[in-house]
């Protein structure tokens, strides 16, 4: 469902330095410098620590950089407006739910909040898709770990976007899940969706990306999918 | 393990077998509080000047308030006024409330439970635990006579007006009767055993329904009009503190003896509510104590799923989810009908105005923190405001809307009352509708205040390690319904409500929505950092 695609970069990062600390000098791995066009995948690799999650917090929004500038659709980031919010789906390793509705509900608020339609079809479908229909009417508390990360997986498919941003969207799935959610981001991409994903599993890198960033402690490489899933499966 | 693996000294006898050699749970505790204190470094008077500020803000508009009205040389309304309804009814009430809110608080948060590391590294121990668990039931009979006792207080002026001989006894009774409470549920929790807990608390939902009776009854009284209750003789009232007397020392016995009977998963569960509810009492955060209380750890909670149809864009999706969350959850909605009842009751039992006036603030605010759940939620779990096509600016105003509109009937109701023991009822009511923004703008301002900095040297304090700030970020909130709720307090006590009077407090509560949905931008410097820059350039040259 992503939307129609245009040929500027979706994400361009120039010399970015991230961290959590106020000055350069608590950046957690040199800076990266990449950029990603609409239709393409980006896998962001390396070990633990290596600033992975810190790189998708910047691209998302939800970080300052340290040093240098990301761009996204062309502009620098700025998650605050109702156009990045629109365009970029974000799902990273917390759980974000209210804990008075149902799987359902959630799904429901969701693409009624971006104005699909027919949206109990759309709804019913993506919870079958994503093995949440014996608990559709379930609230989050009682889910599983892996039911909830379903369900903020399925939040993200559930509505229009031009950009997903997944933090490790392989964590506590099974390998069934993992499988088919390869498939989805895959056709994501191939619709002229980006995804941009920080990721240890091999599998989710080969499928779905066009690309890596390859983050180690000394240096930062832009590397093919085979590259970075063979980093993965040596580490 | 033995002192050379830790490198500390361990209180345990050297001379023990090496099967013997662990600790017992008393000196796992022991070591545990040595560990933790070893990470404080902050100075005390870090929370002296937050204490300073706090209270100095507070003076600053209670002085604003009084010198408005010695300025324009009206009098202060002192009271006592006099009463509307009859005190021990009204006493009754605040009984109902105190007991539920004893008993709901202690079966939400076990009372016994052991949660976090505790409960990682403790649990899987042979040590005993018994030993591990009895401070936590030490503390259950101590907090339900705390809690007895403060409401004993209220209880006692509410239904003689001053202090008076029966004072001790309703005093008595009730500290009593609130550690009896405070241990039945413990008991309950011990009698459970290793079964699994059912869907439902028992404890809670009895603690819920206790509270909602109160203003309900409170609600009964205005229409009935009972006769006065005659309160007890003194020999009717020392039989009953012997016979809850006899009750807790029982209760205690039961408690302490079937300690080891309480199943670990019960421990962990209890454990992971409690201890997120005591760490957000022991950093001052109201914020994470409502998210503690609204941890549920019931085995599933399935409904059926509303359809929503009326939902068309980002607003509607939001307002529908937080009233979805307030609809949804009991505890909350009894909140604000138990606000409305602390409100009033001052009123109605005839206390001094400047106790009603404060109690009006504190029913207010408690009122309006009902409201605001999904505003927490969303500041705890950033995502939440960014799941939909709307800016952050935007989504900050729309979080205000569910707790203005309940607010808006809230303080109606409220002030109706107040105008109906006062007079000039339209005009009260009035007020109290163009007041009620600020109530909510506090608590969405208090909601998405910034967490206090723990990367920091921590204070050591009365009840544990506190991070600096921590008592600035508390009083982030009510400090905005204070100030903006000045020309609504001159009016309360001094004026009435005045046309000058309403059309200032019309501009004091745009200030205040205009404040509490304003979002910072992080990437500008603010004023004052600009200012540090200017000085530094200036210095410089």
């Amino acid at each position: 469902m992503a939307k129609k695609q245009t040929s500027a970069p979706m994400i361009r990062a120039d010399k970015v330095s991230v961290g959590y600390g106020s000055d350069i000098a608590s950046a957690v791995c040199p800076p990266i410098s990449v950029s990603m066009k609409p239709g393409e995948g980006l896998a962001v690799v390396g070990a633990n620590g290596t600033g992975k999650s810190t790189f998708l917090r910047a691209v998302a929004g939800l970080l300052d950089v340290l040093g240098g500038q990301i761009d996204v659709f062309g502009r620098p980031v700025d998650e605050r407006t109702r156009r990045f919010r629109a365009d970029v789906a974000i799902v990273l390793d917390e759980d974000s739910y209210l804990p008075a509705l149902t799987v359902r509900e959630h799904l429901l608020l969701t693409a009624r909040g971006h104005g699909m339609e027919r949206v109990s079809e759309l709804v019913t479908g993506i919870i079958e898709e994503f093995g949440l229909t014996a608990r559709q009417q379930a609230a989050p508390t009682a889910l599983s770990s892996g039911q909830r990360r379903r369900l903020l997986l399925a939040s993200a498919f559930v509505r229009p976007r031009r950009l997903m941003v997944l933090d490790e969207p392989e964590q506590r799935l099974d390998s069934g899940m993992r499988d088919r959610l390869a498939e989805r981001l895959a056709a994501e991409r191939k619709t002229g969706g980006g995804v941009v994903m920080a990721t240890h599993d091999p599998v989710l890198v080969r499928v779905v990306a066009t690309r890596a960033v390859l983050l180690g402690e000394d240096e930062v490489r832009v590397v093919s999918p085979e590259v970075a899933a063979q980093a993965i499966e040596a580490m | 393990m033995s002192s050379t693996d830790t490198g500390d000294d361990l209180p345990i006898d050297e001379n023990v077998s090496a099967d013997d050699a662990w600790p017992t749970g008393r000196q796992l505790r022991s070591l545990t509080r040595d560990a933790t204190e070893a990470h404080t470094g902050g100075s005390f008077f870090e929370v002296i000047s937050e204490v300073y500020s706090v209270v100095f803000s507070a003076a600053i508009a209670l002085a604003v308030a009084l010198g408005a009205v010695q300025g324009l040389n009206a009098t202060i309304t002192t009271g006592p006024e006099v009463h509307t309804l009859d005190p021990t009814w009204l006493a009754v009430v605040a009984a109902l409330i105190v007991a539920g809110a004893v008993v709901g608080l202690a079966g939400r948060i076990g009372p016994i439970g052991m949660g976090g590391g505790q409960a990682v590294w403790w649990l899987p121990t042979p040590a005993d635990r018994r030993g591990l668990l009895r401070p936590r039931s030490v503390l259950v009979p101590i907090m339900g006579a705390v809690v007895g006792a403060a409401g004993g207080l209220l209880i006692a002026f509410l239904a003689l007006g001053e202090p008076g001989p029966v004072l001790g006894s309703i005093v008595a009774l009730c500290t009593l009767g609130g550690t009896a409470l405070a241990l039945a549920v413990a008991a309950g929790q011990v009698q459970l055993g290793n079964k699994r807990a059912a869907r439902v608390r028992p404890a809670a939902l009895i603690g819920d329904i206790l509270m909602a009776a109160g203003p309900l009854l409170g609600l009964l009284l205005v229409f009935v009009r009972p006769s006065p209750l005659t309160l007890p003789s003194g020999t009717v009232a020392l039989i009953a503190i012997a016979v809850l007397a006899v009750l807790v020392v029982a209760l205690l016995v039961r408690v302490d003896t079937g300690l080891n009977a309480i199943s670990g998963r019960e421990l962990r569960a209890r454990g992971a509510v409690s201890a997120y509810a005591a760490g957000a009492v022991t950093s001052v955060d109201t914020r994470e104590l409502g998210r503690a209380l609204s941890v549920s750890t019931a085995p599933d909670q399935r409904r059926r799923s509303a359809r929503l149809p009326w939902v068309r864009g980002p607003i509607s999706a939001i307002v529908t989810g937080d009233a979805l969350v307030l609809a949804r959850s009991p505890r909350h909605v009894i909140q604000i009908g138990v606000a409305a009842s602390v409100a009033l009751m001052a009123l109605l039992a005839g206390w001094p105005t400047g106790v009603n006036v404060a109690m009006l603030l504190i029913g207010g605010y408690l009122a309006a923190m009902a409201t605001a759940e999904s505003a927490r939620r969303a500041e705890m779990a950033p995502v939440l405001d960014r799941f939909f096509p709307i800016s952050a600016f935007d989504v900050r105003r729309v979080r205000i809307i569910l707790p203005g509109v309940i607010m808006v009937l809230w303080s109606a109701g409220v002030f109706a009352v107040w105008g109906a023991t006062h007079g000039s009822l339209p005009g009260w009511i009035l007020l109290g509708v163009i007041a009620a923004p600020t109530f909510a703008a506090g608590v969405v301002r208090a909601a998405y205040r910034k967490p206090p900095d723990w990367s920091k040297p921590l204070v050591t304090g009365p009840m544990g390690p506190v991070p600096p700030g921590v008592l600035l970020a508390v009083a982030r909130g009510p400090d905005l319904v204070v100030l903006c709720l000045i020309p609504t307090l001159v009016a309360l006590i001094a004026f009435g409500p005045t046309f000058v009077l309403v059309w200032l407090q019309a501009a004091t509560s745009a200030i205040a929505f205009a404040i509490a949905t304003h979002v910072k931008d992080e990437k500008k410097p603010s004023m004052m950092e600009r200012a540090a820059d200017a000085q530094k350039a200036s210095g410089a040259r």
